[in-house]
């Protein structure tokens, strides 16, 4: 099934509250990396996934933000609050500075959370899956992984993550493009569930200046092209100085509003689309890390209204 | 110039000296209460390593900072320093006036500005700096600020002067830490551009100012409050707005919280903590990693 993968910054883990209750109703399973020194929003999160009787892969070796290299408060959370909850798994990030001994430390040490392998860069598979005696859940980062790669893992399950967002500059994204078909054809590639890095990109970045441009992107599939997942990019018209950030975004939602209304925009109308409208008939900006979490919430309705 | 040393080697030397003052550096300081950077930067300039306890991080960034102004390259930081001694903190203070960095003026980004009974803005031109952009910097400044100085290297201070109106001020960085003043420059708030002032002032900066005139604040949403504040600020006087605008960023900008950790920190590293920001709850870690010794801090990776 659909594993997106969040780095748990502020509004991710909103996104993940947020939808909770749908994704654990869809069966969906969120890797969360964590990237932020304070643990309480992840805990809080962690929570709500419970309640919503969802799972959730937490990775506990994180390799971006604050966290990085040290996971050690993830691990005593884990213990100390979700140990007896089956939904709250452990995901080991394998990057290309760990070797095969501290991958397999780092398996024993999480035993009692079913832990998984996320595979990130790392060079040892061949090695990894002779000296392995269980059979864990290994998932792959497409970008650094392939055929090759994925076979050693052949006789457990497997799932494949693709990064569908391509980044640019603001201003230079195309009205739309193709996201990813990973959706229909994990299956040709005999994986057991497919991930992607929403509408965010698997491109971690803390800081970021005044935008000149502001973007709204919002996947949808396209029956008229075999159901392929495609991505508008709203983006604002006067993008020649970082001023004025809540009059860009009312002529990126005002674009967005207009396709919308032609009825043949194929954008999945759920509660996403309805607070976009909501924002649009006020007239406000409730600031950029909410229009991302608009925009992931969206993209995670519209997975689950194709897949239910 | 006699060099004792192949060139490459001075310039690599040199270039870790300049970075040591990067922001990077300091924020890592603050942030972690040391700093791999730093470390990395004190090797490749070859910073006096004494064994002796009493050498401490604070000591090593002094040291730096003296071989920096002396040196063929003073950088951006070597200026800001000088302005920051001299006129800052040394005609005014923190308690009466505010310094702003990077502050947002029409389609360029101020370099320093210091605001006490008026708004005056600093270009630095070092003299490793092109003048390709000076005209369009000041056309922009004059339309926010009501005094402009030029503060340049000597290579550049006949230019400035020429190609420059009699109006806008010219400062020289002399020896290394003197500046002298070549040309005052005339004191115009009437000259200022209000929308212009609108657009580099925050949304809630733009509404205590309107508060200060006694002007109702516009009541549109937020999507709309730009624009709406924009035809405000059209109609009002320039040399009015300006003395606002002083008025409200020497609130909002206040640096006066600053004094203390100013006070306890090297002369060198002073103008940084002034123009970078940091969180208040890790100054207290800065001071430590400053205080730190240097042959412990040469091994922080």
């Amino acid at each position: 099934m659909y594993y997106p993968y969040f780095r748990g910054k502020q509004f991710e883990l909103i996104t993940i509250r947020e939808t909770a209750k749908l994704m654990a109703a869809s069966g969906f399973v969120p890797i969360i990396e964590p990237v932020k020194e304070g643990l309480s929003g992840l805990e809080r999160t962690l929570k709500a996934i419970c309640e919503a009787d969802g799972n959730a892969i937490v990775i506990v070796n994180p390799h971006k933000g604050d966290l990085a290299g040290d996971g050690g408060d993830i691990s005593a959370l884990l213990t100390g609050s979700f140990l007896d909850k089956d939904g709250i798994t452990a995901g080991i990030l394998l990057t290309g500075n760990m070797s095969v001994a501290d991958a397999l430390a780092c398996y024993k040490e999480h035993e009692d959370h079913s832990p998984s392998f996320i595979h990130a860069g790392f060079t040892e598979a061949k090695a990894l899956a002779e000296e392995l005696q269980d059979k864990p859940t290994h998932i792959f980062f497409e970008a650094y992984t392939g055929k090759m790669y994925w076979r050693h893992f052949r006789e457990c399950e497997r799932i494949l993550l693709r990064d569908g967002f391509k980044r640019r500059r603001n201003a230079d994204y195309p009205v739309s493009e193709k996201f990813s078909d990973l959706h229909l054809t994990y299956e040709d590639e005999n994986m057991d569930g497919f991930g992607d890095f929403l509408i965010v990109g698997d491109d971690y970045s803390e800081s970021g200046g005044p935008a000149y441009a502001i973007a709204i992107h919002l996947t949808y599939i396209d029956p008229d092209r075999e159901d392929v997942m495609f991505i508008y990019h709203f983006v604002s018209t006067s993008n020649d100085t970082p001023t004025d950030p809540a009059g860009k975004f009312a002529e990126a939602l005002k674009k967005l509003i207009t396709k919308l209304d032609t009825g043949d925009s194929n954008l999945f109308e759920g509660d996403a689309i309805k607070e976009f409208r909501d924002l649009h008939a006020k007239g406000h900006f409730p600031g950029l890390g909410s229009v991302k979490k608009l925009s992931m919430k969206h993209h995670i309705e519209t997975l689950a209204n194709y897949l239910g | 110039m006699t060099r004792t040393r192949p060139l490459t080697t001075d310039a690599t030397r040199l270039s870790a000296i300049s970075r040591l003052f990067s922001p990077g550096v300091f924020r890592e300081l603050a942030k972690y209460g040391q700093s791999g950077l730093f470390a990395r930067l004190a090797h490749r300039a070859g910073l006096p390593q004494a064994p002796q306890a009493e050498v401490t991080v604070g000591d090593a960034f002094d040291a730096a900072f003296a071989l920096l102004r002396q040196s063929g390259i003073r950088n951006e930081y070597v200026y800001r320093a000088a302005l920051t001694h001299n006129v800052l903190l040394g005609t005014h203070s923190l308690k009466t006036a505010s310094l702003l960095t990077e502050f947002r003026v029409g389609s360029c980004k101020a370099d320093l500005a210091i605001l006490n009974g008026t708004g005056t803005v600093y270009e630095i031109k070092s003299d490793r700096d092109s003048l390709a952009r000076l005209d369009n910097q000041i056309a922009n400044y004059r339309r926010v600020f009501a005094k402009i100085y030029v503060i340049a290297g000597d290579s550049h201070v006949e230019e400035i002067m020429e190609r420059t109106p009699s109006d806008i001020g010219v400062m020289a960085l002399v020896r290394w830490d003197r500046i002298q003043t070549v040309r005052e420059a005339a004191d115009r708030p009437d000259l200022v551009c209000p929308v212009t002032i609108c657009q580099s002032l925050r949304t809630a900066e733009a509404h205590a100012l309107l508060r200060n005139l006694q002007i109702a604040v516009p009541a549109v949403p937020n999507t709309q409050m730009h624009a709406a504040l924009k035809d405000c600020f059209a109609r009002l006087d320039p040399a009015q707005v300006h003395q606002e605008m002083v008025r409200t960023l020497k609130k909002s900008r206040n640096l006066a919280p600053l004094s203390d950790l100013v006070d306890r920190l090297p002369v060198s590293l002073q103008p940084a903590a002034l123009s970078i920001q940091i969180r208040r709850a890790d100054h207290a870690q800065l001071l430590n990693a400053i205080e730190t010794p240097l042959h412990i801090a040469m091994s922080w990776a």
